[in-house]
């Protein structure tokens, strides 16, 4: 059976029950509110944001679904940021549009797709310096030279040796 | 959109995939980055002396309790010490090149024969770094350090502390537990909680038994991997805490099992894994050494996994569930005798390996009978699941090659295969002859084959659901890439 969902500038998506249930927040409330043919409101996420995502749930349909005992993120350190091959050309979008996939991931409580953005953003920074990642993410740097040596002197620790 | 837009949980969590150099250059990106990434920095420290930069203790020492490891680590310590928010963020530690001889000069060690001032040094690191209420990992390499410190963390309040050691001289003596009141330790020891302990390469005496014995006792410790200690030693620990202790301990590796195995385990029933691989006497311990895992001597009745050489699995398997065999073929031996390979077939073990259940996990390495182990499987224990053979010599020919396939072909419920005799560099030639083969596996009878390895550059895996599709993995994908790029568009 279809569900009918609709984004925040008011677009419906019609889809098959399996796909939306990816999302667990989606899961979810099909079961409080039981057989219902009531358009669901996501009134966090935009239509195109929404259009990306379901294409992932609809690729991944018949993945396990995560138990819930997944290592937690203390025990993560040495979680790796591999990303299969399609996942790598899913998520291969602007930078705007990636952030927006995480957002909308973490809201619907699709936790694979969260990950699979989470490692991206993680793999963009991976070896770059502070500056490169200022470009990266067009931040401006307002440290004082003195708050700068501060910090410098304070994380010597960490440094290579 | 402005990156700051995402939540700092989602961050954090990005931070989990990134390492201490990522976080370090984070900090120095913002204010906001730096009070976003501050925690994921100082979740992981890293102590010790830094190597190969110039620096002159002389004018620090007396500034700073902390000063022989150097500047960095001293000031990281006192603020640690001092800030007890920071200690909070602290998951884990690792101290590297806490020794006497590296952060000798200029503190002139050697007029401290019976090492009270080194020992003091030491207590107030270790004692910083047990007051971090979060603390879940300790990593401690080459260093020195007295047993009872290893006490004192290893009854850290957090429950779940692992601790790991790597080339870490153990010194002190049994009358150590009352000096350590000197510390503020109370004299009969805290419990200890640590779940496992892991050392490599450290040195343990007799003298300090006493200590270890009370870390063996202790209820938490579920895992101890410690191939330096033999099973002698670890007995007369055990003993030196009383008859009728019973251990918790789940998982055991040792370095030499003896006669007096048997005595140690009626000491460890809950035993599930033993790894004795690292083993350097032979032959040591006689099978009927071991009673069975069944009727009124039984010891080891919860065994379910053992990594042992092959002449001694008919010792553990009798009377057990053992369904995990992880094995070599190649014997170490103290007087450098020939040692012979125990023949692999029923005359040897009976059904299963002499196990009560089908074993479904067989590793074997530096395999030099693949013919004679595949025989045996099918004859007696067909069930298997997940089967890796590495064999020692020549990779093998494309028609050996095949003629090992028809025989794994006839295990049904076969999952994972890692049989790595191939020696090819992947081509996208060699990789379509390896998916047919994946497939001619699957066809002719190992349909519930998920994985598969031929050579140690790359592993298929196919999702349960997918008929037909196989995903390269591993090392060789590297290689392919570099060489042929318009592969990873094809």
């Amino acid at each position: 059976m279809p569900v009918l969902l609709v984004t925040s500038d008011n677009e419906q998506f019609r889809v098959e029950k399996v796909v939306a249930q990816r999302s667990v927040l989606i899961k979810n409330m099909l079961e409080d509110v039981g057989e219902s043919d009531q358009p669901i409101p996501l009134p966090n996420v935009t239509a195109p944001v929404l259009k990306k995502v379901l294409e992932y749930c609809d690729h991944h349909q018949t993945d396990p679904l995560p138990t819930g005992d997944e290592p937690s993120a203390d025990e993560s350190r040495k979680r790796t940021t591999d990303i299969s091959e399609w996942d790598q050309k899913f998520i291969t979008v602007d930078q705007e549009m990636l952030f927006e996939i995480i957002l909308a991931a973490n809201y619907l409580d699709i936790k694979p797709l969260l990950d699979v953005g989470c490692k991206t953003v993680a793999n963009m920074i991976k070896g770059k310096s502070p500056e490169e990642i200022r470009k990266l993410f067009n931040i401006v740097n307002d440290f004082t030279p003195e708050e700068e040596a501060q910090i410098k002197k304070e994380n010597e620790w960490a440094e290579d040796r | 959109m402005p990156v700051l837009s995402l939540p700092t949980e989602l961050w954090t969590n990005i931070a989990s995939y990134l390492k201490r150099k990522d976080h370090l250059s984070l900090v120095h990106v913002c204010r906001d980055f730096h009070g976003i990434f501050y925690g994921p920095l100082y979740s992981s420290l890293l102590v010790g002396p830094r190597r190969y930069t110039h620096w002159e203790p002389e004018k620090h020492v007396g500034s700073s309790r902390f000063a022989q490891i150097g500047p960095e680590s001293s000031s990281l310590l006192e603020r640690l010490e001092a800030d007890e928010n920071l200690r909070k963020t602290v998951r884990t530690i690792e101290i590297m090149h806490l020794d006497k001889k590296t952060i000798g000069y200029p503190y002139r060690w050697e007029e401290d024969p019976t090492e009270p001032l080194y020992d003091a040094f030491v207590g107030d690191i270790i004692r910083i770094c047990r007051d971090c209420p979060l603390l879940q990992k300790f990593t401690l390499n080459n260093s020195m350090i007295q047993v009872k410190w290893l006490i004192y963390l290893a009854s850290h309040p957090g429950q779940q502390l692992d601790l790991y050691l790597d080339l870490v001289q153990l010194y002190g003596h049994s009358g150590s537990a009352a000096e350590t009141t000197d510390y503020g330790v109370p004299e009969k020891g805290p419990s200890i909680t640590a779940r496992s302990l892991t050392s490599t390469r450290a040195s343990w005496s007799s003298a300090i038994l006493f200590e270890v014995s009370r870390l063996l006792a202790s209820k938490s410790l579920k895992v101890l991997n410690n191939p330096s200690i033999s099973d002698s030693d670890l007995f007369l620990a055990l003993n030196k805490q009383g008859l009728g202790l019973t251990s918790n301990l789940e998982s055991l590796t040792v370095s030499s099992l003896d006669r007096r195995a048997m005595h140690l385990f009626r000491q460890l029933p809950n035993l599930r894994y033993i790894c004795a691989l690292g083993m350097t006497e032979y032959p040591s311990l006689a099978l009927s050494n071991i009673p069975p895992g069944h009727g009124p001597t039984s010891v080891l009745t919860r065994l379910e996994s053992i990594s042992i050489y092959p002449h001694l699995i008919s010792a553990f398997t009798p009377g057990r569930n053992i369904t995990s065999i992880r094995t070599l073929d190649r014997l170490h031996s103290y007087a450098n005798d020939f040692v012979p390979l125990i023949p692999v077939n029923a005359g040897t073990f009976g059904r299963y390996f002499g196990s009560e259940v089908m074993v479904r996990t067989l590793e074997w390495n530096y395999c030099s009978r693949t013919d004679e182990i595949l025989n045996y499987l099918l004859e007696n224990n067909p069930g298997i699941w997940h089967l890796t053979i590495i064999p020692t010599g020549a990779p093998a020919s494309q028609e050996a090659f095949t003629a090992y396939l028809t025989k794994f072909a006839r295990f049904p419920e076969l999952r994972t295969l890692v049989f790595p005799t191939l020696a090819h560099v992947p081509t996208p030639r060699t990789m379509a002859w390896e998916i047919e083969r994946c497939q001619e596996l699957r066809e002719a009878g190992s349909k519930s084959l998920v994985s598969i390895s031929f050579s140690a550059l790359l592993t298929w895996t196919r999702h349960p659901d997918d008929e037909t599709l196989w995903r390269p993995s591993g090392p060789g994908m590297e290689t392919l890439k570099l060489k042929l790029p318009f592969i990873s568009q094809s």
